[in-house]
Order: structure tokens, then sequence, then C-alpha cells
């Protein structure tokens, strides 16, 4: 791992080949300046409702530089924490601070990337800021075609500068135009070789990828004029204590032959959607009088069928009614996908 | 109105979690199965912190409640980081509690409170299977002897 001024480069492992710097991975946090203050009935003005960075602005801008890397090893984990911040206007006070976690997922060989973005800057200038973690894998040509999820379920394909149905007007807007809704992951294919890059998140946001082999995802936003579009305020969220808010965020990325190696979008999706709950007590007493149950209910719906792509979902209605939903979450983007065979009266069985 | 629909639900969440350790551990609980107030946060939105202030033993049982259809191999719980713990499992075929192997690593954050106090929060990676809508079982003991934590390698250069 190396680290320039606001970027992070990684060597990315291949277990299948073996070649340890099978693809150069980079990761850094940049940002777009907000379109703002301009008056009149056409001023679209980034806010609430629109997306509109600088007029002129076409990449975003470093977020802060690279200050500090930590790297923890230990048999169970390794991780590197790199604090971005940097000094804007003069000030002794750090800002456009973020603290980044990068360690390799226990379950599924994915990389996983923790972004603790603090407080925005304070809008001295009036510019605003749009804050985008950057992931980009170094010669991956998607030729300006990538894939995004539709709610969580279908990849769609999206080309660059492009709309189906409709002319593209290249004059306005350029960014926010290839913007598009990504609830769960945003992939991008080598159009010469099997590679696919993809990156999943663990909330809805916006995303896009606006240069060849680059994801880029808006994580916080904080405008200082209104859109004109009916909230009659800036986008300026503050905590309890009139700061601005820290917003934390997850994001697993997959590097890998497509057909080789199995994609594990759809699995890592499974864990994102349904992260292990944690509770705790500090007086817990053997009782001999209650009988041990077995559990059965992991490995009965292992049997009937509910394994990788497969997800179910329990709707409590009322006592004794259990609304079952069982999604295939797989689909034709996966090199993987497959008909998945459920046995419901087994599920049925277990759940009683 | 969320928080307090998020508040009912958790009750009732940890109730049934209560429930599942009874049935398939043995075990009771006096007082209710507490999760932190947020996810992803310090070990000072976690029940650990208020009992870490008021003594320097204690227990602290984990119910860790996998809810997707994959089996996980290891728990992450934030620890304060002046204590340690002899960690272990429930193990349902000898029924009985065994030592997990458990690693701790600790880094700078802040709290969100007015002076955004810097801490040192710290993890504890726990060696444990719970399977696919499973539930498991851990017991930290907090003991006397100071954590002995490892300080992370800075890297200075490229």
């Amino acid at each position: 791992m190396k680290a320039e001024e606001s970027t992070l480069m990684f060597e990315v492992f291949d277990e299948v080949s073996g070649n340890p710097k099978a693809e150069e991975f980079e990761f850094s946090m940049k940002y777009y300046e907000s379109h703002t203050f301009v008056d009149g009935p056409d001023m679209c003005n980034s806010g609430a409702y629109i997306f509109h960075p600088m007029d002129g602005q076409l990449h975003p801008y470093p977020y802060g530089d690279v200050q500090q890397v930590n790297i923890t090893q230990g048999k169970l984990t390794q991780e590197m924490i790199i604090t971005f911040g940097k000094c804007l206007y003069e000030e002794k006070e750090m800002s456009m601070k973020s603290q980044v976690h990068i360690s390799i997922d226990r379950e599924l060989a994915l990389i996983k990337i923790d972004v603790d973005l603090d407080s925005l800057p304070l809008q001295q200038v009036y510019n605003g800021y749009e804050v985008v973690p950057n992931f980009h894998v170094k010669n991956f040509e998607n030729d300006k075609v990538f894939y995004t999820d539709s709610n969580g379920l279908e990849m769609q394909k999206r080309i660059l500068n492009y709309r189906p149905t409709w002319v593209w007007d290249a004059t306005s807007q350029p960014v926010s135009q290839n913007y598009y809704p990504i609830n769960s992951a945003l992939s991008l294919k080598d159009a010469s070789s099997q590679r696919q890059f993809t990156v999943m998140n663990d909330r809805s946001q916006g995303g896009t990828s606006m240069l060849p082999g680059t994801i880029e995802l808006m994580q916080n936003r904080e405008a200082p004029s209104e859109d004109g579009k009916g909230v009659g305020e800036p986008l300026i969220e503050r905590d309890a204590f009139g700061r601005g808010i820290r917003v934390k965020a997850t994001y697993y990325v997959q590097i890998c032959d497509g057909v080789k190696r199995l994609p594990l979008q759809r699995i890592a999706q499974q864990k994102i959607h349904d992260p292990a709950n944690y509770f705790f007590n500090f007086n817990l007493t053997r009782s001999l009088e209650t009988p041990v149950v077995k559990d059965i209910l992991s490995a009965a719906y292992k049997d009937a069928g509910v394994v990788d792509a497969v997800k179910v979902v329990h709707v409590p209605k009322s006592k004794n009614h259990v609304h079952l939903r069982l999604q295939n979450l797989a689909d034709w983007y996966d090199s993987n996908a497959k008909t998945q065979k459920v046995d419901l009266e087994m599920i049925a069985d277990a759940l009683w | 109105m969320l928080y307090e629909g998020m508040d009912v639900n958790n009750k009732a969440y940890g109730k049934l979690v209560g429930d599942k350790v009874l049935n398939e551990f043995g075990h009771m609980s006096s007082g209710a199965w507490e999760q932190c107030a947020f996810m992803n946060s310090t070990f000072a939105d976690c029940p650990v912190a208020q009992k870490a202030d008021e003594t320097e033993q204690y227990s602290l049982n984990v119910a860790v409640h996998n809810p997707s259809s994959l089996d996980l191999e290891s728990a992450k719980v934030s620890v304060p980081p002046h204590q340690n713990y002899n960690v272990m499992v429930f193990n349902k075929e000898s029924q009985t509690f065994e030592h997990a192997y458990s690693e701790k690593s600790c880094f700078q954050d802040h709290l969100d409170n007015q002076d955004q106090t810097m801490v040192a929060n710290c993890h504890m990676d726990i060696k444990v299977s719970t399977p696919a809508q499973g539930i498991s079982l851990i017991k930290m003991e907090a003991t006397k002897e100071v954590a002995a934590v490892a300080e992370p390698e800075v890297m200075t250069e490229g």
C-alpha cells in the first residue's frame, strides 16, 4: 500500500492465479462544489432535491489529504486506519476530516471500507460540499458502460451520456445527468476481459462512473442555498450541538475475474441487509429447570434450499401467522446466477 | 416517532433473544438484553460503558443474532480501552463455556458530545460461529489486569 497526498494505492492479490499484484486499486475522498446562489426561475441551485455541481466542474476535487496511516495486524483481522484532513483558509483546525478503515471481510473475501465522514467544512466562501468516496481500478476499460441495481434487484445497464428513450443534452449538467440511485451496488465490466469491479453500499446513495475503472458514491452533501423545489431552506443538517452531521458508511469492494471467481455481490448484499445484532446482559445464570432445545432452524433452512443468493423475509401478520417472502437475488448480470429450488414445506415445518 | 417505534421493537427483540438464550443455551437472564444506542459507534454508546464505570469486575454476556442466510465466523464487540477480558463461547455439545480466541485492537475516535472528546475505542474480535438465522452466546469476563494492546504501526511515508 502507498499513500500519495489524497490517494491510497493498493496491490490486490488474486487467490486463483496466485498473482500478488493482480490489480491496482486506488481509494480517495473527493468532493464537488455546489452550484449556489443563482437567482431566477432557472436557478437550479444544488439543494435538498437537486445535485448540481458548480458549472464547469466535470470531476471531483480531492477532499483532504492523507494525514496518517495506522496498521493493526492480528490473526483474525488486519486493518488499515487512514486519517484524511486539510487545513483550509489558513485555519489551525483541520477541516475536510474523515477516518477510513480498510480491512478484508472475514466471511467473504472482499475489501471492506468503513468511511467515517466528519462534519463538512464551514462554508466561508459559500461553495457547498458534496463528498464522494472514490474507488478506482487501474487499467480497467468499461467502455462508458456501468450497471446499477434496481431497488436492490436486477442490475440495469447504464451508458455514460446516453438515454435510451430521449436525446441526451450534452450542454446541461454532465455530472448530475449521469447520476443514478444506488441501493445496493454499482458494477463495471472490463470490455476486453472477464474482469468485474463492484462496489456495494450499505445505504441508498447517488452514484456514477464518469471515468474508466472509476466508481463514486455520494456520502454527504451540504449546500448553502436552496434549490427552489419546495423545501424553502438550504441543505444544512446539524447535530444536537450545532455541528454539521457526521456520516458513517460501509462499502464492500470486489475486483475479480467474473467467470473464474464467484461474484459475491448478492451474498454480500444479504450480509449488509441483515447484519448481526448484538445484545448485552450482565446477569446470566444457568437454569437447570429449563430443558435445552436444539436449534434446528439454521440447518432446516439450508436443507430447504435457503442458501447463497436466496433470501427469506419473515413478515409477522398475527399470532401464529407469518407471511414468508422468498427471493432469489441473483440475476443474469452474475456469471454464477442460477435457478434455486426451495422446499416451502420444510421451511414451514422448521418455523412451526 | 421513528425513535419511539424502534425503542418498542428493540425491547420486544431483546425479550425474544432472552427466550432463545434460555431455550437453546439453558441460561436465564435477570434484566433486559440491551443493544448499543447506535450501530458502528464507540463503546461509549453501549451498555458496557456504564458497567465499566461502576465496577472493574463484571461479566459481559453477549448474544449475537444472525438474521442472514450466511454463516458468520467471528463477532466484533466494542469495549473500553482500559480493560481486558477473558473471552468464552458457549459450546452446545459440551454445554459449557469454553475459551475462545480473541483480539483487541484500538484506535482514536471522538465522541458525539459537546466537546467531541477524543477516546481510544477498542474492538474485540472474537472467533465464534453464529449460524445463519441462529444465535451464539459469548461470555466476556472483565479482568483486573491492564489490557496489553499493541500500538498500531504508523506508516509515515509511502
